[in-house]
């Protein structure tokens, strides 16, 4: 037998619960994925065929679709551990909160990607993107989800750990996520923009906007791992 | 990564509790008020009284999962390298297999086991063949067989354990009284909490926290009332 105490360790212990939990409950995980692809067949029904080929309404429509994965994805980060007491394990003073928050952050940036790349190919078929136009999208777009989906990641783990023990989380966590998250959700749309025209940007360059995507993270990174002593309080 | 071979028989007989002046509350209630209680590595201690007197919170405490009143809990060495905490309710995953349980459970503690000694320790807790079976499909005594297999397989230097026999059959109350006796032997250090009259009788002292809680309520302070373990009857209250 041997003693792995390291922080790595750590770390890939939570990925490699998290990824079993995800596997054990793969159905959900689907679940989630139709309800993604059903939400983008009905919006052409609601705007209009002729509506959906603008711009703003197809890459709003996107975004939107985003929002209610990412509703279903933050309310369940630890849903697996708490059913059960599993989470006390993961408690113990031994086991670094901060690698317990890392491990949680990635595995919930991985799930977001694996539902978001077939949604994006879905959105792409079914809303006529020109062809021409999908390579600049998609230069924008990866690193705009990737940086969103890690400030969304680390936001939502953060106040999970927060009401983890707390009865009204089912309500707290939405309530408290959405007004954080928003400024993150306007920089995406704001970037993915491909005609500068479109939506005015009230002043702000795309710098800007790229700063506030970058920077959230990262500020709510080191917000999380200042309160880890508060985290997962009675 | 920082990986080291265990080194069998490290002197887990040097780990040492000291609580001093522990208050246990539960909200804004207080419980009662631990004094003054030393143990050290070979001993089991039974924690003994009624339901919601205070045993589950005060282990709790003692594992780090609830902030005490002040410095009032000190381990050595600190923190204790491989502390177990089984709850009253096995904490498992339900969704997964067996096998990945242990494994779970073990490396959140920087354990490293080989596929063989998972599957000898189960054989030994009676849960052979089951290796993929998935937890929720299991009964409430296999769950808790199956967290013995990982108290095996971890070997603690502490354990504290919440009414740890609930659920068992006879077979599996004798052979959890074996696993804390051959523990105990090898050093380690062990609390439960516990209303089972063979286990109290395990036990290398028991303390009756319904008395204690008793004194607090009387007079805001309490000394500790520690019965000495043996068998049922030969007991008596010894005051700290």
């Amino acid at each position: 037998m041997q003693v792995c105490s390291g922080f790595r360790f750590q770390v890939l212990t939570v990925l490699q619960t998290s990824a079993r939990s995800l596997w054990a409950r793969k159905s959900a995980w689907f679940g989630v994925l139709v309800f993604g692809v059903c939400l983008l067949v009905l919006f052409p029904f609601s705007f209009g065929t002729d509506l959906i080929k603008g711009e703003a309404v197809r890459i709003g429509t996107f975004w939107m679709i985003q929002e209610f994965l990412v509703a279903l994805v933050i309310t369940r980060i630890f849903a697996h551990e708490t059913e059960h007491g599993a989470i006390e394990l993961f408690l113990q003073p031994r086991f670094s909160k901060v690698a317990l928050i890392a491990g949680k952050v990635l595995f919930t940036v991985f799930q977001l990607l694996t539902l978001q790349l077939p949604l994006f190919v879905v959105w792409w078929a079914l809303y006529e993107l020109p062809v021409d136009q999908t390579r600049a999208l998609v230069q924008v777009l990866l690193p705009a989800v990737v940086l969103f989906d890690i400030g969304t990641a680390v936001l939502g783990v953060m106040l999970n750990a927060l009401t983890a023990r707390s009865l009204g989380r089912e309500i707290l966590v939405p309530i408290l996520f959405f007004p954080l998250q928003i400024a993150m959700l306007l920089a995406a749309v704001q970037l993915t923009m491909l005609d500068p025209l479109l939506i005015p940007k009230g002043g702000f360059t795309t710098a800007a906007w790229w700063t506030i995507l970058g920077g959230f993270p990262v500020i709510l990174g080191c917000v999380a791992v200042l309160l880890q002593s508060a985290l997962f309080e009675e | 990564m920082d990986c080291t071979k265990i080194a069998r028989g490290l002197d887990r007989s040097m780990t040492e509790l000291v609580v001093k002046n522990l208050d246990v509350t539960v909200g804004h209630r207080r419980l009662f008020c631990l004094q003054d209680w030393h143990v050290r590595g070979g001993q089991i201690v039974a924690l003994a009284g009624p339901n919601g007197v205070g045993k589950t919170t005060l282990l709790r405490l003692l594992a780090g999962l609830g902030v005490p009143s002040a410095e009032t809990i000190t381990w050595a060495p600190e923190p204790v390298p491989d502390l177990l905490f089984l709850n009253a309710l096995p904490a498992l995953l339900l969704d997964q297999s067996v096998l990945a349980n242990l494994e779970f459970a073990t490396n959140v503690l920087g354990r490293v086991v080989t596929l063989q000694s998972i599957m000898n320790e189960l054989e030994r807790v009676g849960l052979g063949g089951r290796t993929k079976q998935v937890v929720r499909s299991l009964s409430t005594g296999q769950k808790r067989r199956l967290s013995f297999a990982a108290l095996g397989l971890i070997a603690p230097r502490v354990l504290l354990a919440d009414e740890p026999t609930n659920g068992l059959d006879a077979q599996g109350r004798q052979f959890f009284y074996g696993e804390i006796r051959r523990l105990s032997q090898a050093g380690s250090l062990i609390v439960v909490a516990t209303h089972d009259a063979e286990l109290l009788a395990c036990a290398h002292s028991v303390i009756d926290v319904e008395a204690l809680a008793h004194q607090s309520g009387q007079s805001g302070q309490s000394r500790n009332l520690v019965q000495p373990g043996g068998t049922k009857g030969e007991k008596s209250l010894r005051f700290l």
